[in-house]
This record gives C-alpha cells, structure tokens and sequence, in this order.
C-alpha cells in the first residue's frame, strides 16, 4: 500500500510542481496587472471595468480552481502509468486492486488540499492588490473549489477504473463543465450558492433542450478519447 | 491451506478452459516439475499468454484447475504471487521512474523485498541506476525486470518471452541468471518463449502449445531420444503405417518424416534412415502437421 502511495506521488510530483509555479505565475500577473492600473495611461482603463473584472476575477478565479485543475492533471499522470502497462506488474503481485484504487484517492487528495492551501494562502495578496477585503465570504471560494475537486475525484476515480476511457471522459468532462460553469457563475455573481444550482439547472435545462448539441459534444468527446487508445482491463 | 514448496510439481494445470472471439485454449493440461526449468514454446498466438495470464490470475478463464505449490491459484492468490517471480516482455513500469523508485514502490508491495539484493542484481547486471526506466535500452528493461522479479526471494519465476526482441549476447547474459537461479534446486523456472534455441540450451522440460491445445508436455532429453526424422524415398514411404509417422514433408531427395519413436521404425524400417532431430525441427513438424490436417 506504502509502496503504491509512493508510487503515485513520483508520477504526480511534476505535477505539483508545476501547480505551484502556475498559480504563483499567475498571482504575479495579477498583482503586476492590478498594480499597472494604478499608474499612468492604465488608469483609463480601470473604468473599463469589463476589462477589469475579466482579468482581475479571470486571476483569482484560476487561483482558486487550480486545485482541480492539478488534481485533474494528476489523476492523467497515474492513468499514463497504467497506460505504461503497470497492471501487469500489479496483478501479478501480492497487492489487492483496491488497495491501488484506494492510494489514487489519497494522493488525488492530498494534491487537492495541497493546491487549496496554497490558493488559500495566495489569494488574499490578489485582493490586498485590487483594494479589496479578503474575509471568509472570499476564502469561501477556495473552499467551495476544494470541495468541487473531492467531488470530481471521488466520482472520477471509480468511473475511470469501471468504465472504458471514452465513457469515463465523457462522464468526467461533463462533471468538469458542471462545476466549471457553476464556479464561474457563482464568482462572476454576487447572488452566491444559488447561483451554483441555478447554473446546474440551467446545465441539465441545456441538455434537455438541445440534446442534439449533446449528442456532438458527446461524439467529439468520444473521438478525443480513443485518441488516447484502450485500456487495458483484466477480465478482457 | 498454505504453500508446499516441497511438492513435486511446482505448477499443476488440469483441463484449463478459456475462449476469446478467434481462439480458445482447449483442456490445457500440464505439470512444472520444481526445481526445474520448463520451457513453453509455440508461435505467436499458440495461447502461451494466456496460459501465464491464467496462472497469475489475470484473466478470467472458463474452467479448470490449476495449482501452485499444491494451493489453488485462486484462493491463495496473494501468498502465491509474494513468492512468484513475474517478468513479461513488456516492463510494466512507467517510463519517468528511475530504480530507486521502482525499489520504494515495491518494498511497499512485497513483503520479502529485499533492496540489498536489488542493488546488487543492477551492478550485476550493469544496470545505470541515474538513468529512467523510459530510457533504458529493451535489453536493460527486460534486466530490470529480471532483478525485480529475484528481488523479494521468489521461490518460482514465471516468465513471458523473456527473451523476445534480444541480442544474442543479452540473451545469453539472461540465460545465464536464469541458470544461476536454479542452481540450488529450491528455485523452479517456467519460461515461454518461441526461440527454440534458447530453451534447447536451459530447459529440463518443453511443454509444447500450438493453437491452444498442448501437443508435447515431457522432459526435453526424452523428446529429443524419442523423436526421429525418416529419410525414405516416395515408394518407401508408401510403406510406412501412418500411426508411426507425426508430420512429413517432401524434399528433393525423397520425404522426411517425424517419426514419434525412434527406436522401434529403426527396427521397422530397416531399409530407410533414420535420425535424430533438433526441437525446432520436431515443433516445425507437428505444426505443419496440425496445419495441414484442419487444412
């Protein structure tokens, strides 16, 4: 079990790695950007506020949701390595399959809260920046993305193992749009939680009113997928 | 129940049944004796796989029974592979790994892993321990995958075309382990592979698999003894009862026939010559036999 957890935490390092320089790059571009406006010319293009809030909110938005974003490119890390035939040596060893289902959930996990606290701790410079207060109501959001990230690996990881890899992108970019969306909705509005199921209802309102859209999304979807070639199962 | 590494039979597989669309393994029935090395052979696609998969419990066969060190593979699946070495022709490792971590992983996964002696196979076997597993040459990958597999004290090594896709000289360094780990007769080996030639030099045993049914299972010294090529003209042949002969083939000096007892059409067919063969001349045989006969 150790040796798994270990196992998944090599592959996903880069990842981490990468997860951190992101949202430290772009927390750098925020305060630049937020600091810029203050001075010179760009104070013409404060009042724009349109601009503004796209790439003031775009910023803090991306810091917020970085933890899925990692969490997501992490889990492909561990799929590349099943891709890279580690079921043979894993069903060929003393180690319950659980077991390895079990340990892709810790260190979906951890990458999660690792990439939340580090948003958590980033976010309120962006906001000290853009002379705004930073209290609960706004950490809420890299809480709600935290939580929004469990969610998709909870669910992710087991349809991943389950079905074949183009069911479960499917089912995994639905999820990802779902909450993409409703996160988006919910920081572009003030209106808060509703907001979320709002934007969810209105989601599945979509699908059931322009099924044929979801057909194609579905059908790309299902192309893109077996780009990245079949599984290999046991049982075959 | 637990294992018994002292039962004559390290393998023992009885009516193995498993049916995939195009192909089926039909009543695959044989033993691996312990503390010997048993060559499987057959082309690609004969069911040697899928015969290792079912050992390993990696597949879901249709039916049968099959035991290692007397327990059944199926209920005592974890203490049988803690103590089965498993090497395939593909390294199941990622790419982006380097030893060190391959060591970790499994030290976590076995529980008789033993990192001293993993180092030691990789100086050994002059493996780079800088390097990733991604870009170590199929020579090196199948020698990592050989050290892994000695590494947690293994009692039998189960092998899948070890040796497919080597140089002669790696191969050679491959055959030599393998004959190093089956020096003190507590280790048993069962290898598959299709180079003949490579089993010729270490195999005890040859199970023969063509088309998933077993056509030879038996020690390799009795099948080289027992086995004969007939050299005979058009009208002796003619001659010849059809039970004594295995296959044929016509040459520009008349017919060569795999006769399956020696000793007896040398007495029989006193008239005609007959010689002892190489195994690869014997699989060649029975192939075209079987070829020819659904033919």
């Amino acid at each position: 079990m150790l040796g798994l957890i270990y196992k998944d935490l090599v592959l996903v390092r880069k990842n981490i790695i990468m997860g951190f320089l992101t949202i430290a790059g772009v927390a750098l571009f925020a305060l630049i950007f937020i600091l810029g406006m203050n001075v010179g010319n760009f104070q013409e293009l404060k009042e724009e506020e349109f601009i503004y809030n796209l790439f003031y909110k775009g910023c803090i938005l991306y810091v917020c949701g970085a933890g899925i974003t990692v969490s997501l490119t992490s889990a492909s890390a561990i799929d590349q390595d099943h891709k890279a035939e580690w079921y043979k040596v894993l069903y060929s060893s003393p180690i319950n399959i659980w077991k390895e289902i079990f340990s892709r959930y810790i260190v979906a996990f951890l990458v999660n809260t690792i990439m939340s606290i580090f948003s958590s701790i980033i976010l309120p410079i962006i906001y000290m920046a853009g002379n705004e207060s930073y209290g609960f109501k706004e950490f809420k959001t890299v809480l709600y993305c935290w939580m929004a990230g469990l969610l998709i690996i909870l669910i992710r990881l087991p349809i991943d193992i389950i079905f074949s890899a183009k069911v479960s992108v499917v089912i995994c970019c639905s999820m990802l749009g779902v909450f993409l969306v409703a996160i988006m909705a919910w920081l572009m509005h003030e209106e808060n939680i509703e907001v979320i199921f709002e934007t969810i209802k209105g989601w599945f309102d979509l699908i059931y009113n322009h099924g044929a859209l979801v057909v194609i999304g579905v059908v790309i979807a299902s192309f893109s997928a077996s780009y990245f070639g079949k599984r290999n199962r046991r049982w075959a | 129940m637990s294992l018994d590494y002292s039962v004559e039979n390290a393998i023992e597989i009885k009516n193995l049944n498993k049916s995939y669309k195009g192909f089926s393994l039909k009543d695959v029935s044989f033993n691996v004796p312990s503390g010997q090395v048993t060559g499987f052979i057959g082309q690609n696609g004969a069911g040697k796989s899928t015969t290792i998969k079912s050992i390993l419990n990696m597949l879901k066969t249709d039916g049968g029974d099959i035991k290692v060190f007397g327990a059944d593979n199926l209920k005592n699946e974890f203490d049988i592979k803690e103590n089965v070495g498993v090497v395939f022709d593909d390294i199941g490792f990622h790419p982006n790994l380097k030893v060190k971590h391959i060591d970790k992983i499994l030290k976590g996964m076995y529980k008789n892993w033993d990192s001293k002696v993993f180092f030691e196979y990789l100086e050994k076997l002059g493996l780079p321990t800088k390097k990733k597993v991604g870009d170590y040459s199929r020579g090196m990958q199948m020698k990592l995958q050989i050290a892994t597999a000695l590494s947690h004290h293994a009692k039998l090594l189960i092998m899948d075309e070890p040796t497919g896709g080597l140089d002669p000289i790696v191969r050679n360094e491959i055959l030599d382990i393998f004959m190093e780990f089956i020096q003190d007769s507590e280790h048993t080996v069962f290898l598959s592979s299709h180079i003949i030639t490579d089993l010729e030099r270490i195999a005890d045993n040859i199970v023969f698999i063509h088309k998933g049914k077993i056509l030879l299972s038996e020690d390799k010294d009795t099948i080289a003894e027992r086995h004969g090529i007939l050299k005979c003209s058009k009208e002796q042949f003619a001659t010849v009862d059809d039970e004594d002969v295995i296959g044929y083939r016509k040459s520009s000096f008349g017919i060569e026939a795999l006769v399956g007892d020696q000793e007896k059409c040398k007495t029989k067919y006193k008239g005609m010559l007959c010689e002892k063969t190489s195994l690869e001349e014997i699989m060649l045989f029975y192939v075209n036999n079987t070829n020819n006969g659904e033919n």
